[in-house]
């Protein structure tokens, strides 16, 4: 046990010496250097310990540092990697997510304005932006800060509009460009309903971040050469207007991350049904109105019955029919 | 100093080497350090191994879904302007469960359906929308269109006009369909001055009548490619015309499912078969009980034939599962018949696919690395060569429905 003495450090000491001073001379001359520049740095009281001692602590310093560095490095970089990994896939899973809910966000846009829409007698204020839905959360132009960012209505709206956020003049919205090639009755769309997607249903039973903004527009088969009116008198030589009663909606959902998602559809109103289900194409008001009257439906193998009151006591009795 | 030197002494004997005790103990001690340390690091390097596997197997489930679940959403999209406004199922099926196109097409073969195939049609947002000038025999090279007040408008000089071509450019994939039932699927290889050169395989299904709608469409076939002796594995896309591409690696399944309408076609009152449609709940249109479409007796097709007692056009079709919810459609229901347009067209299909709301799909992928799969049964279904726990990355399956929106407009 007496070789782990100081004693026996004293005696070994220069095999440890001479193995580290080959590849560490440098080094140890700096770092002795430096200390002793040290005015704070303590003094040796024993000067014969402070002849090997100094340069020994300094030799074995300058190893942990390196290995230290070199360790720190390599778990600074594992580190890192895994890091970035776990983000990248944690950003992707969530983009997607946002993705995802912001089609459906716009999906609802669109059937609440059509049902909306349903209300509207002259589709003509819709298209001059006289009516607007019931879902809005303020005036049809600035800045609204949401979750999903800064959304400003007014860009939006003229980026729609003319493919630039400054103000479309008739020449702008009129131009003949490859995603708006029919002139003047390309679509001039009017802000209809805008509003966060929680606000859509008066429970607050809606989680969501979205913001959702719907524009209407006169649809592009109308050939009356006026964009803010609804089937007009057809320009010649066309002796009819195919898009007469017929609207083009665009609804646009905002996301986290500056996640968009766009829906456009075609509405048009129609003349058509008895039935409650299974007819094709558009919805328009007279839909709402026959279901609000419709024939009555005969109960399979049973004859049709309704119930009268009867003066002679008052309660209710069953007729066949 | 003699003290001095039996120190000496004692000390050259300590440093002399170490006992063989010693160095066994030291040895074991050490293997036992680090044997603990590999012990913990295997696992952890089988985890680091396979957890971006995960990943990239969960990424291509996200692709696979990603791909399909857009275009079916879609389909049945028809055209939105002009006379023949409304979804696809109103004149044909735009969901069949088959490859359809110039190349190695399914119904050539006489095969109507393959649970690992599908192919969609829908009309997108495009102004090339319209009819055709004149009548086309089957083996049209090229045709002439109407000049819808929803096609595009050029400007030269002064003149403000619409195109000619209602925005039809080479390489687009055009549709051309009328009321009976019949479609074709084409691709415009050229175009000069206002007419439009075509390109397909073979001849159209059928001569069609000037006024036939032609539209810009978009076609999608998935189906699933599998060869073993290649270990390929791949959910495939074709485009209907020439080109089949690949879309995700190591798909070992793929499975289609169909739920519909239970309830047949019918004509929508106050509406004539001689104005503007729609005029059914869904399937194309009968003629007028004086006309006839071959070899349909008159005033019937393939969804509607006419009730020899009262005289009325009604479906030809059966009533499913009570009439209410949405059913399952069989393989059987979807390769019976009745046939539309009729029996011997090329591009005949099932009625019942215009039944079709809701498409399931299951997608299965495996991992790539065959290190990483274990043997083949309920977790793999191809084995692979993986024999410890932490390298087992058993396959992943996805399943969704969609109800296309466009085919579900009524609902």
């Amino acid at each position: 046990m007496q070789g782990f003495t100081d004693a026996g450090h004293n005696e070994r000491a220069p095999y440890a010496t001479k193995l580290t001073k080959i590849t560490l001379a440098t080094k140890v001359t700096k770092l002795t250097k430096n200390k002793h520049e040290d005015p704070s740095r303590p003094s040796w009281p024993n000067s014969s310990c402070a002849s090997w001692l100094p340069e020994r602590a300094a030799d074995e310093q300058g190893v942990a540092l390196i290995i230290a560095l070199m360790a720190m490095l390599l778990l600074t970089a594992l580190g890192m990697a895994l890091t970035m990994t776990t983000m990248t896939e944690t950003r992707i899973t969530g983009n997607y997510r946002d993705g995802s809910e912001a089609l459906y966000a716009a999906d609802a846009a669109v059937e609440l304005v059509m049902q909306d829409l349903l209300t509207v007698s002259d589709w003509n204020s819709v298209l001059t932006g006289t009516t607007q839905s019931a879902f809005i959360d303020g005036p049809p132009a600035g800045v609204r800060d949401t979750p999903a960012g800064r959304i400003d209505l007014t860009e939006a709206t003229n980026m729609v509009r003319c493919g630039k956020v400054t103000i479309c003049g008739d020449a702008d919205m009129d131009a003949l460009t490859e995603e708006r090639p029919w002139g003047r009755n390309n679509p001039r769309w009017q802000l209809y309903a805008y509003g966060p997607m929680g606000d859509m249903l008066p429970t607050g039973t809606i989680n969501s971040q979205m913001y959702v903004v719907v524009w209407v527009a006169d649809d592009p088969s109308d050939n009356d050469d006026k964009p803010l009116v609804d089937g007009d008198t057809p320009v010649a030589p066309a002796t009819e207007n195919p898009g007469r009663g017929v609207l083009v909606l665009m609804a646009h959902a905002y996301g986290p991350g500056g996640v968009k998602r766009v829906v456009e559809v075609t509405v048009a109103r129609t003349d058509t049904t008895e039935i409650e289900r299974g007819y094709t194409g558009q919805r328009g008001q007279d839909e709402q109105n026959r279901r609000a009257r419709k024939a009555p439906v005969q109960t399979p193998g049973q004859a049709l019955t309704r119930s009268e009151m009867t003066l002679t006591n008052g309660g209710l009795v069953t007729v066949t029919k | 100093m003699t003290a001095h030197s039996r120190t000496v002494r004692r000390r050259d004997s300590s440093e002399a080497g170490f006992t063989m005790i010693e160095m066994l103990i030291a040895v074991a001690i050490m293997m036992t350090v680090t044997g603990a340390v590999f012990a913990l690091m295997n696992p952890s390097q089988g985890i680091f191994q396979t957890q971006p596997e995960v990943s990239d197997m969960q990424q291509r489930l996200r692709v696979g879904v990603d791909s399909m679940a857009k275009d079916l959403v879609m389909a049945g999209a028809g055209t939105y302007a002009g006379s023949a406004a409304g979804a696809l199922y109103n004149f044909f099926a735009p969901v069949m469960p088959y490859r359809v196109g110039d190349v190695d097409d399914d119904p050539a073969k006489n095969v109507f359906y393959r649970a690992d195939a599908i192919t969609i049609l829908y009309v997108p947002p495009t102004p090339s929308q319209t009819t055709i000038r004149d009548a086309m025999p089957k083996t049209a090279e090229q045709l002439k269109v109407n000049e819808q007040s929803n096609c595009p408008r050029t400007k030269t000089g002064e003149i403000d006009q619409h195109d000619a071509l209602c925005g039809m450019k080479e390489g687009m994939r055009a549709l051309i369909f009328d009321n009976q039932g019949n479609w074709d699927a084409i691709t415009i290889t050229s175009v000069q001055d206002e007419a439009l050169h075509l390109g397909y395989d073979g001849e159209l299904s059928v001569s069609y009548a000037a006024g036939s709608n032609i539209t810009q469409v978009a076609t999608h076939t998935y189906y699933l490619k599998t060869d073993v002796a290649t270990k390929t594995f791949q959910l495939m896309h074709y485009d209907g015309y020439h080109t089949d591409l690949p879309v995700v690696d190591n798909v070992v399944s793929l499975q289609f499912q169909y739920f519909g309408d239970p309830l047949p076609p019918t004509l929508l009152p106050n509406k004539p078969l001689s104005g503007s449609g729609p005029w059914t709940t869904y399937g194309p249109k009968p003629p007028d009980l004086a006309t006839t479409f071959a070899p349909w007796p008159k005033g019937e097709n393939c969804a509607f034939m006419v009730d020899p007692v009262s005289g009325a056009q009604v479906s030809r079709l059966p009533v499913l599962g009570g009439g209410v919810g949405s059913v399952p459609l069989t393989e059987a229901m979807l390769k019976d018949g009745p046939w539309c347009p009729n029996a011997s067209a090329p591009d005949r299909f099932d009625a019942d696919l215009l039944r079709i709301r809701r498409v399931r799909v299951k997608l299965r992928v495996q991992v790539a690395q065959v290190a990483l799969r274990g043997p083949a049964g309920v977790l793999f279904t191809y084995g692979g060569t993986s024999t410890g726990g932490a390298r087992l990355v058993p396959d992943q399956e996805i399943r969704f429905d969609i109800t296309p929106r466009n085919m579900n407009l009524g609902r």
